[in-house]
């Protein structure tokens, strides 16, 4: 036996193909069958949300709330509660029951949350001056319940979730990645919610108080705080605020609503 | 600043963990790519300078006609480590299946060096042959063990080294 010394058979085991190009064949397929996922689960999500009903929805809703459940409920959210109670009076939504809850933040926002529960950050609760521009944020929060927005944001998330946890595990970088970066879709999708929202509660306004002044007050201050250009609204959840602002104006005009700026109520909160 | 900029700056700061992962990917390209080249070029001029040596797996390879002076354990082990683009690449291989090349070239290398620091040492006792070579790979580091993550595998080489008398 003669030992013939040669060097290893070429690149055999290591293959020179390219990688980058390969890499971004199947993140294209990959990306595609997700999209495909999402948008087809999305609509299943859609015949659900009209069909559940509220009591399972707040069996859903129940670790949502855990973080609120264990605060004890302060003065300001009785008060805040009432003032809801008084306003659902007036909506479709009387049967149901509905929980306002502050939450200590500088944002100004509030929250559609499952199962009934508003959340309200108290930076909104700063920057409202009349009962009447509060009472048109919460009828747009209800305005969201009456659509059943709130399920569907919830299970497009939670199809979102299931998707990146098939495929890569749970609480895995890539999950958080994946989620974070679709969402960006996702909250193209609720804009025109939002302005079925707004139009709901112009509505509600008009039949509390017979007068709709206010309704776009808030909505004029977070305008100034928006960028001039419209490019960038796509990446966020409300649409331009002067589209909205828009809209409004002009239901107003055709439902021949009064606007009467000095006949608002001081807020007392 | 102006509004346009800010809201710019927001986006950028809302998707900050999409581009960390876009510019790990970038980085993990580029760096493994060129730490690859050149990891090839060393192993391909190491490999012809101790070309003379043979090595075999087979345990019988021993010239009869000439009297064993030495026999030694000898070794060589190396650990190469993933790169983000690497792991990226072979987790979307996994969904689809077939080869991952991103691991297979990985490997290559690592088996490749730690012959080549075996047959090192051999060449600096003087070994005239090396048999019954044996090749051992495990993943370490700290994703070691876990689902959806290798963080480097090590490749371990050992035989028996012979000597004949001069």
């Amino acid at each position: 036996m003669k030992y013939i010394p040669k060097l290893p058979d070429g690149d055999i085991n290591a293959p020179t193909t390219n990688l980058l190009k390969d890499f971004i064949y199947f993140l294209a397929i990959l990306i595609l069958v997700i999209i495909f996922i999402y948008v087809f689960l999305g609509f299943l999500v859609d015949i659900v949300a009209e069909k559940i009903s509220p009591e399972f929805e707040e069996k859903l809703a129940y670790n949502y709330m855990m973080m609120f459940e264990k605060k004890p409920i302060t003065v300001k959210e009785k008060k805040l509660q009432k003032f809801l109670n008084d306003l659902v009076s007036y909506t479709d939504l009387k049967n149901r029951k509905f929980n306002a809850r502050i939450l200590e933040t500088k944002q100004v926002n509030a929250l559609a949350m499952p199962g009934g529960n508003i959340i309200v950050l108290s930076g909104l609760l700063k920057t409202v001056k009349t009962e009447n521009q509060l009472a048109y944020v919460l009828y747009h929060e209800l305005g969201h319940y009456a659509h059943k927005d709130h399920l569907r944001g919830l299970g497009r998330g939670l199809v979102l979730s299931l998707i990146a946890t098939v495929l890569f595990g749970s609480d895995t970088f890539f999950n958080r990645t994946l989620s974070s970066s679709i969402s960006n879709i996702q909250l193209k999708y609720t804009r025109s919610q939002e302005i079925k929202a707004d139009l709901y509660a112009i509505d509600l306004l008009y039949k509390k108080y017979k007068n709709v002044a206010g309704a776009t007050d808030l909505l004029i201050v977070f305008g100034k705080n928006e960028p001039a250009s419209k490019a960038f609204s796509l990446f966020t959840t409300h649409p331009h605020y002067s589209d909205r602002i828009k809209a409004i104006d002009n239901y107003i005009k055709k439902k021949n609503y009064k606007v009467l700026m000095n006949s608002q109520i001081k807020l007392n909160l | 600043m102006n509004r346009d900029n800010l809201a710019f700056l927001q986006i950028i700061l809302n998707n900050l963990d999409v581009i960390f992962f876009i510019f790990l990917v970038f980085l993990g390209f580029t760096s493994g790519t060129i730490a690859e080249k050149s990891h090839y070029r060393s192993i391909k001029k190491r490999e012809e300078n101790l070309m003379h040596i043979p090595v075999v797996n087979s345990g019988d390879f021993i010239d009869n006609s000439k009297e064993i002076e030495n026999v030694y354990f000898i070794s060589g082990s190396c650990v190469v480590a993933l790169d983000y683009f690497k792991m990226v690449f072979a987790a979307i291989k996994q969904i689809f299946g077939g080869r991952i090349q991103s691991y297979e070239t990985l490997i290559d290398r690592g088996r490749r060096e730690a012959i080549l620091r075996l047959k090192e040492k051999a060449a600096s006792k003087n070994v005239d042959v090396i048999i019954n070579l044996r090749i051992e790979t495990s993943s370490i580091g700290q994703n070691a063990g876990q689902k959806g993550g290798i963080g480097s595998v090590e490749v371990f080489a050992y035989a028996t080294a012979i000597t004949y008398k001069k």
